[in-house]
């Protein structure tokens, strides 16, 4: 598996992870966190979708490449 | 060259945009929805939308690996053992998340990472066996042997892991009533609310690791072909 | 199916000649095992309380099992394999070796048994069913052992492959047994015998299926 991919991954589920163990009563309460929380993971998770794309175009312009050059 | 400058339709692209926008829901949905109030694990039981969906996609990719290896053992196309090797490596990954994310949540809910638990255990387990398959297809340099070799193998290895994992939890809950059933797992009675997201939740990240697997796939198909050429 | 009988038998009474002919294999399997016991004896010198005998049991039986019985394709030359390859079909193979390999296994055990018994003590009215579990044990562990040497053999691998590609397959079984034997010697529960009647036969059955694959490889 691509290793930034995996490296954002790990990123992500360590963040909300974390963030659902923690002050396992009082978190709720403090909401402004959940809000910090929901941001930083929203953010990592666009990294993750622009990263995605990006191999997603190289891909298929290697591969429409190799399929003209094969016909 | 018309077709470079273009827009670029992915191969695709319904399930991959799918996969974003129910990861958007669960990160979203996840910490504002509500949840029921249960001793012990009180807002920790959101970990069900970031931890337990960990090991669903893992269960899943694995079953991928199990279900390309007898594809291959019936037909013999190398390029089912190539999904085979993919969907296994992300399944590990997928694993090894699930598997950090089970310890930090232990850690904080039952005051120590390591603990014996059924689920923890079939985690381990599953990580063990996979890792012998990657050895074994490490041993070997000849691929269409590697192939036959590695299928026999992940047929076994995946019967064996279903039968740890899911067979004898049950086995242990009933010799040991007391010990068994640890206030955490079993007690996720799915709320509406709860169900709302974790469906969504376990189809968002099976999407996505589906979806590194596919990229890998086509990055190594690539690979194979510019090797062919040289 | 009487003369499919006689035919697995037949691959039975050959693998069991060649590999009595070979004595230094049977003795050296023997002084493993015997070995190992002792090695434990040193540590304890007393009996070890009702985990670690349970424990010490079957990890005890489990590498002794994959040095004899990991290594029953291994030790077959090239020449020997494409000879078997003309003369048995497959499902009689993985039968037979399968076979032998249990009743290897399951002598071993006895052995360990009765070592156990003997230096680190028994409980009371338990004999039988520690015999019944042995028994049961060898069988799984025999039916991944054999398909496990086989895979092994044709990776031109040595030993020490056959243990790590074993072990790990052998987790749910070995686990079960283990469970069941501290249950029966702490609170004297009879262990769940269809579960572990079912989980051989599906050890046997998966490795009956999947050989043949191998087979022509």
């Amino acid at each position: 598996m691509n290793t930034r991919l995996s490296f954002l991954l790990f990123g992500l589920v360590f963040l909300s992870n974390t963030a659902c163990a923690e002050n396992i009563n009082t978190w709720m309460v403090t909401d402004n966190k959940i809000n910090v929380v929901v941001t930083v993971a929203f953010v990592v998770l666009s990294i993750m979708a622009v990263w995605l794309f990006r191999i997603e175009t190289r891909l298929g312009k290697i591969e429409r490449q190799s399929a003209q050059t094969k016909s | 060259m018309s077709q470079g400058s273009s827009f670029v339709f992915f191969r695709g692209f319904a399930w991959k945009a799918l996969s974003l926008i129910l990861l958007f829901y669960t990160f979203y949905q996840g910490f504002n929805g509500t949840v029921p109030e249960m001793p012990i694990l009180h807002q920790t039981i959101r970990n069900l939308y970031f931890h337990v969906t960990m090991w669903m996609a893992m269960l899943v990719l694995l079953l991928s690996n199990a279900i390309y290896g007898i594809r291959f053992l019936s037909s013999g196309n190398l390029d089912l053992d190539l999904k085979a090797d993919e969907c296994a490596k992300s399944g590990m990954i997928f694993g090894i998340a699930g598997l950090v994310t089970g310890m930090i949540w232990a850690n904080y809910t039952w005051g120590a990472p390591w603990v014996n638990d059924p689920q923890l255990n079939g985690t381990a387990a599953s990580l063990l066996i996979y890792a012998a398959y990657f050895v074994l297809r490490n041993a070997i340099s000849e691929s269409s042997k590697r192939a036959k070799l590695a299928a026999v193998y992940s047929i076994f290895a995946f019967v064996m892991m279903f039968v740890f994992i899911m067979v004898i939890p049950k086995l242990s809950d009933s010799l040991h009533p007391g010990k068994g059933g640890n206030p955490g797992f079993n007690k996720y009675d799915l709320d509406s609310n709860m169900r709302m997201v974790f469906y969504p939740a376990v189809i968002g990240w099976t999407l996505l690791g589906a979806w590194f697997t596919e990229l890998r796939i086509r990055i190594r198909r690539i690979e194979q072909k510019i090797e062919l050429n040289a | 199916m009487n003369s499919g009988l006689s035919r697995l038998l037949s691959v039975f009474a050959y693998e069991f000649r060649t590999e009595f002919r070979n004595k230094e294999s049977i003795s050296g399997i023997l002084v493993y095992a015997l070995a190992s016991i002792f090695i434990t004896w040193l540590c304890f010198l007393q009996s070890p309380g009702t985990q670690a005998w349970t424990g010490l049991y079957w990890i005890i039986l489990l590498f002794a099992a994959t040095n004899a019985a990991g290594r029953s394709f291994i030790r077959e030359s090239r020449g020997l394999q494409l000879f078997h390859y003309m003369l048995f079909r497959p499902g009689e193979v993985i039968l037979a070796k399968s076979l032998f390999n249990f009743l290897l296994l399951f002598a071993l055990g006895l052995l360990n048994l009765c070592c156990f018994t003997l230096m680190f003590g028994g409980k009371e009215g338990t004999l039988n069913e520690l015999l019944l579990l042995t028994l049961l044990g060898a069988f799984g562990l025999s039916a991944v052992l054999t398909l496990v040497s086989s895979i092994v053999s044709k990776a031109y691998g040595n030993a020490s492959l056959a243990a790590v590609l074993g072990f790990p397959l052998l987790f749910p079984v070995l686990l079960i047994l283990v469970k069941s034997t501290l249950a029966l010697l702490e609170g004297g529960q009879s262990p769940n015998w269809l579960m572990l009647v079912a989980l051989d036969a599906l050890l046997l059955a998966l490795s009956y299926i999947l050989f043949p694959y191998l087979w022509r490889e």
